[in-house]
């Protein structure tokens, strides 16, 4: 029996994606990419750090979770009653990793032989929970540990004290792991029904790119994933605090062992709600904008440059969530300080038409090559396909998107995202 | 590797390697210079991040960016890498494949050009650099310098090799000493360059779906530079350490822990030994297989990470782990009984295999990558060992438990560093 599978050409950049929806809900899509060694495959669900209050379909009662739980709980999957799963990946010579963020888990492997055979022990895995009151105490040292080594992370404290002063009580605001005494509430109780709820194959992915066999993947895939689902009636209820559009604090100040001054600098999207190809269309005109405004070659680049305030680590970003977004900026600086001084006077004073024409073709020919390039790497493609799949939109459209967005829209979204919002300075300073 | 592989003279001590992969949208082109870590070393780290300001033909960051981005934003990046006793100045760039462009114009031919005219056409006026960017640059490098620190894992894994090859040239820091950066000038830097210049050995590498034909414009006018005397510079294995293992303390404000222990191997890459060196490593931790993630982390709950990582060249090991600082002896007991378990040879069937699938598939992936594709070149050329990925997986199948303990053998622990909380350095007794 042969799964239908729809076809989705992107001629723009001469691939295909391969689509399908099982019958128990869960979509399936893969990525052929002729002449790869490499053949990876991620199977992602739902469920990130900021969904800490829910409800389950068909339910009317919220439960709230501690802070770090999909993290913790994606730690907890790798292991099962005969051992660990990454004993059956190394004997199959694949290697397997999972990450957490905000807004979804994924679990992932990748592999230059025994590509379906993996497969299997991937869908298995992930569906086969094995949590004891033992082995989910064993796991609160391991994972104290990261969050620890994340205290001595300079970039990461000041990324996330950035988000503090952004957002008043979105759950954005609290570390993707959680902190030592919240996941110390953790049992394996709460893991249970976090998993029964969000790890059902209508609240999850399959993406697959390499070398490999649509028909063979699809069908492996539905015949591994189709028993014991039970159809749920009703979808998964998030809630989240209402947020207010203004800041909660402009300026945060850590001191921490570092040498130099690290800042991030945020600027709070009141834009949102949005969902899908708009979401994707947001996001392209804010990154071509931020690269107009920011980018090397920009006038306020080289002048902030040239007087030693930024260097080669200077970055910036648009993130584009259905319930928060925000554009940050971030690196090293001696000054912080007066760089945000400047670049808030800089912004403020521009006129939206300042943004001519030919900056903007420089900038979406730049990030035409930068799309491109990211797309020489698997790993990359998959995580923003998972991430965007779950918004509602198809990454692999950013092409085509790229090619139909107008200047006109891009002063708009300067005007009302830049322009006349109160941005946040985050700075970490040398103890 | 399975592309089609070129190889051409453009002048003397200057080659270029090109690797067709169909495969790639992008096109991934560097430039790189080899020079000993001699009395030079801050000289030679600065200059990249000076001839990347502007040559004669581009003199500033916008008319560099404008050109790059005309390019589809082709990427300019430089850096100092270092391979053993080889410092490498290095010139890279991404671009679209000319088969992306929107009218098929050739943009890689013209990218290779743009870097050789920033190497070969430099824009130094009466025998100096711009005081201007000279300036902002040594600060630059010398804000990075300082900010080492920043990356405790990275900083504690260099200081440990800088302690393991103490006195060697190995032991100096890539990116040089901010002492040494504030004796130079403009005018001596540019001198020092234009000696340089005419011999050094330099190799450009193209990695991409790209043709010798398509690179016609670029040969037919080769760099104009007056070279004698190119010779790459030696290599020399570390010497084992004859006393006992030295204890390095480093306190730091941190909340983490870093554990960093050092050995000499005496088997760099050219050594018939250095196959079943590659399996013992990944035995002892070379990922979830291995002996140090479960023992520190799996079964001790000590740390988030444990691993072992080998330098080819030097022949040198680390094992680096992030702990409770009170852990300390717990953790270094339970990491010297696994070596003790690699000499005594208690090594596993599924150990050994794990380590050889683990090993292989991570050749195998490097194929999927254009900078790791490049790095195979750069290694092969500075070893002068031959040996392709797909030899290396053969010998790599071949390796027997008993070549391994062999390897284990001539390890030599050198130095034990760790990286603790001021204040908290660990007690005499407690070591």
């Amino acid at each position: 029996m042969s799964i239908p599978v729809k076809e989705i050409r992107m001629d723009k950049i001469r691939e295909s994606l391969y689509y399908s929806k099982l019958k128990n809900g869960l979509e399936v899509f893969v990525l052929p990419k002729r002449g790869y060694s490499k053949q990876f495959a991620i199977f992602a669900t739902n469920f990130g750090s900021v969904d800490m209050k829910f409800s389950a379909p068909g339910q009317n009662q919220a439960s709230e979770v501690p802070a770090g739980v999909a993290h913790f709980l994606e730690h907890k999957l790798f292991e099962e009653e005969k051992g660990n799963v990454f004993d059956r990946f190394s004997s199959l010579g694949a290697s397997a990793n999972a990450y957490t963020n905000f807004t979804n888990t994924a679990y992932l492997f990748s592999s230059t032989s025994n590509f379906y055979e993996c497969l299997e022990v991937l869908l298995e895995f992930v569906q086969n929970p094995y949590f004891t009151d033992q082995n989910v105490e064993k796991e609160k040292g391991i994972i104290s540990q990261e969050i620890r080594m994340y205290d001595d992370n300079g970039e990461w404290r000041s990324f996330f004290n950035m988000l503090q002063g952004l957002y008043h009580k979105h759950p954005v605001r609290i570390d993707i792991a959680g902190t030592v005494e919240s996941i110390s509430g953790i049992d394996k109780d709460i893991l249970y029904s976090c998993y029964n709820n969000f790890y059902h194959p209508d609240n999850m992915l399959m993406f697959a790119a390499g070398d490999i066999d649509i028909n063979e993947a699809m069908a492996l895939i539905d015949e591994n994933t189709s028993k014991n689902i039970t159809e749920r009636k009703g979808s998964i209820k998030r809630f989240f605090p209402k947020e207010s559009d203004q800041i909660f604090k402009e300026r945060i100040e850590q001191r921490l062992a570092v040498a130099q001054p690290l800042f991030n600098m945020g600027f709070k999207d009141a834009n949102i709600g949005i969902r899908g190809r708009e979401l994707l269309k947001k996001d392209i005109i804010t990154t071509v904008l931020l690269e107009m405004l920011f980018g090397k070659g920009s006038d306020l680049y080289e002048r902030l440059y040239r007087e030693g305030l930024i260097n080669d680590s200077f970055v910036f970003d648009f993130i584009a969530e259905v319930d928060y977004s925000y554009s940050m900026l971030g690196g090293e600086s001696p000054d912080p300080d007066r760089l945000f001084g400047l670049i808030r006077e800089y912004v403020s004073g521009m006129k939206p038409e300042t943004l001519g024409e030919k900056d903007f073709k420089l900038a979406r020919n730049k990030l035409l090559g930068r799309y491109l390039r990211n797309f020489d790497n698997l790993e990359y493609i998959a995580s923003n396909f998972v991430s965007y799949h779950f918004k509602g939109a198809n990454f692999l459209s950013f092409v085509e998107l790229l090619g139909d967005i107008e200047l006109e829209s891009l002063r708009e979204r300067f005007e009302e995202h830049i322009r006349h919002s109160t941005p946040v300075l985050s700075l970490i300073t040398p103890k | 590797m399975e592309g089609v592989y070129y190889q051409h003279r453009l002048g003397k001590g200057i080659n270029l390697y090109l690797l067709k992969e169909p495969k790639f949208k992008t096109v991934s082109v560097s430039l790189i210079m080899y020079r000993p870590f001699d009395e030079n070393f801050t000289s030679n780290a600065l200059l990249p991040h000076v001839l990347k300001r502007g040559c004669e033909e581009f003199k500033d960051t916008k008319s560099i960016e404008e050109y790059l981005g005309r390019r589809y934003g082709a990427s300019l990046n430089v850096d100092i890498l270092k391979k053993g006793d080889i410092q490498l100045i290095y010139f890279g760039s991404n671009v679209i494949s000319d088969k992306y462009t929107m009218k098929g114009e050739g943009v890689v031919s013209e990218i290779l050009g743009f870097l050789v005219k920033l190497v070969s056409k430099p824009l130094i006026v009466d025998g100096s650099f711009s005081g201007d960017y000279f300036d902002q640059e040594r600060d630059n490098l010398k804000r990075l310098i300082d900010a080492r620190i920043n990356d405790k894992i990275q900083y504690s894994v260099e200081r440990c090799y800088e302690e393991t090859a103490k006195g060697q040239p190995f032991s100096r820091y890539k990116y040089g000493t901010a002492g040494e950066l504030e004796a130079l000038t403009p005018a001596g830097l540019a001198q020092y360059y234009k000696t340089m210049l005419s011999h050094v050995p330099i190799d450009i590498f193209v990695v991409g779906d790209v043709d010798m034909a398509d690179l016609k414009e670029f040969l037919d006018t080769p760099p104009a530079i007056d070279r004698r005397d190119i010779r790459y510079p030696d290599q020399r294995l570390s010497p084992q350490p004859t006393d006992a293992p030295r204890e390095v303390t480093e306190a730091m404000d941190v909340n983490q822990g870093k554990l960093t222990m050092g050995y000499t191997t005496g088997i760099d890459c050219t050594n018939e030994d250095y196959v079943p060196l590659l399996v013992y490593g990944s035995i002892l931790g070379g990922g979830a297989h291995s002996k140090l993630f479960n023992n520190v982390r799996e079964k001790a709950s000590l740390a988030y990470y444990s691993f072992a990582r080998l330098e080819k060249f030097k022949g040198l090991m680390v094992i680096g782990s992030g702990i409770e600082i009170a852990n300390y002896k717990k953790t270094v007991d339970i990491i010297e009984a696994q070596l003790e378990d690699m000499r005594q040879g208690r090594i596993s069937t599924q150990e050994l295999e794990a380590a050889q699938r683990a090993l292989i598939n991570n050749i195998r992936s490097m194929k999927d990558n254009k900078m790791h594709i490049t790095d195979l070149l750069v290694d092969r050329i500075i070893s002068g060992y031959r040996m392709t990925p797909d030899m290396l997986i053969e010998k790599i199948e071949k390796v027997t438990r008993e070549e391994v303990v062999k390897a284990a053998d001539s390890i030599k622990h050198a130095v034990t560093y760790f990286l603790t909380a001021a204040g908290k350095a660990v007690k005499e007794e407690e070591i």
